[in-house]
């Protein structure tokens, strides 16, 4: 509890990021707007889950 | 403008004497486009997919933040890259970031200063030799707390500040903390330190919202901590007002940049104000 990450980096990891991402793409948005406003973060500042939120927006279209 | 242009074409009226900003015009750097391309990508999945606009704001203004400290800690670490000074590197950023903010419909100065002002005082704390670590969504749901602090030199009695930053072009004196718990004495010294020059109205209109906005965020904040007796620390929990941003007549970091202004031991700096004010509240014997 209230460890939190060091500064520099972001509070919410990639496989959190990518879960959420999966989700919203689902229409299913976290309940909390803290997180949702944390992997918006993340994923601006992540080559890899751009590149993980990009294929998968492409294979559902 | 179709005389003009036949003028030119003839040779008769050389282009600059036209269009004065043509000496000046720049090619665009490529990275910059991308940036701002997959920025946009990026924030348009949210948008497509209804995440609330303020969400989507509040996403943007920590990308801004954590990029502003990654570059700044990457300056300090390797200052020898002058070709792209860190100004520019900052600008590229924020100029991508504002463009994929646009879509909130929020207005991005109102916004941008206060992330600035987050990023200066991580940086300042991270050079005085605190621990400086972004709280996660679980332990700050409403997102009140910026930042979590603990001394790691401080054995006997360790503590955790959670750190609320706002920022003003119109606070007088550079930096004010005071504990959250003390709400009142913080207001009163923003309304003894408050500018009234220039826009008597703008100013006081925007005493009133930093007044409002204190209220309810400490409310939350305080609400959510745990009791220090629950805890392996002493939790402090701490209320930091910053001058500065566009406007601002005494901005204690650099507008451009985000890097705090001064060294970090140099008198007036901002690592000195605020080690200055946080002494005051956490090396005293009766913490609260």
């Amino acid at each position: 509890m209230l460890k939190g990450t060091p500064i520099g980096k972001t509070s919410v990891d990639c496989e959190t990021a990518q879960k959420v991402n999966k989700e919203i793409s689902e229409g299913i948005h976290p309940e909390s707007e803290s997180l949702e406003a944390a992997v918006i973060a993340h994923t601006l500042l992540c080559a890899k889950c751009q590149k993980v939120l990009f294929e998968q927006e492409d294979a559902k279209n | 403008m179709i005389e003009s242009l036949t003028s030119i074409a003839q040779g008769e009226i050389p282009i600059s004497e036209i269009y004065s900003e043509i000496n000046t015009l720049k090619s665009v750097d490529p990275s910059e486009i991308t940036l701002k391309k997959i920025s946009e990508k990026v924030t348009g999945f949210y948008e497509y997919n209804k995440s609330k606009a303020y969400v989507r704001s509040s996403g943007c203004g920590s990308f801004l933040a954590a990029q502003i400290i990654a570059l700044n800690l990457e300056e300090e670490n390797n200052p020898s890259d002058e070709d792209i000074p860190l100004a520019d590197k900052v600008k590229k950023v924020e100029s991508a970031i504002r463009h994929a903010h646009k879509a909130t419909g929020y207005k991005w100065e109102d916004i941008k200063n206060g992330f600035y002002a987050e990023a200066a005082m991580a940086l300042t704390l991270n050079n005085l030799g605190f621990q400086v670590n972004i709280p996660d969504p679980v332990d700050d749901p409403e997102g009140k707390i910026d930042l979590l602090v603990t001394d790691p030199e401080e054995k006997e009695n360790p503590f955790l500040i959670t750190l609320q930053v706002k920022n003003s072009v119109n606070l007088k004196e550079g930096v004010i903390i005071e504990n959250a718990n003390n709400l009142g004495a913080l207001i009163h010294r923003i309304e003894d330190n408050w500018d009234y020059s220039g826009n008597y109205e703008a100013a006081s209109d925007r005493l009133e919202h930093l007044i409002n906005s204190l209220d309810i965020s400490t409310e939350q904040m305080l609400q959510y901590l745990p009791s220090s007796d629950n805890f392996h620390m002493k939790i402090i929990p701490i209320i930091a007002i910053i001058s500065g941003g566009e406007g601002s007549k005494n901005s204690m970091y650099n507008v451009r940049t985000g890097s705090p202004m001064g060294g970090t031991f140099e008198e007036g700096s901002m690592a000195t104000k605020v080690y200055e004010e946080l002494s005051k509240i956490i090396y005293t014997k009766e913490r609260t």
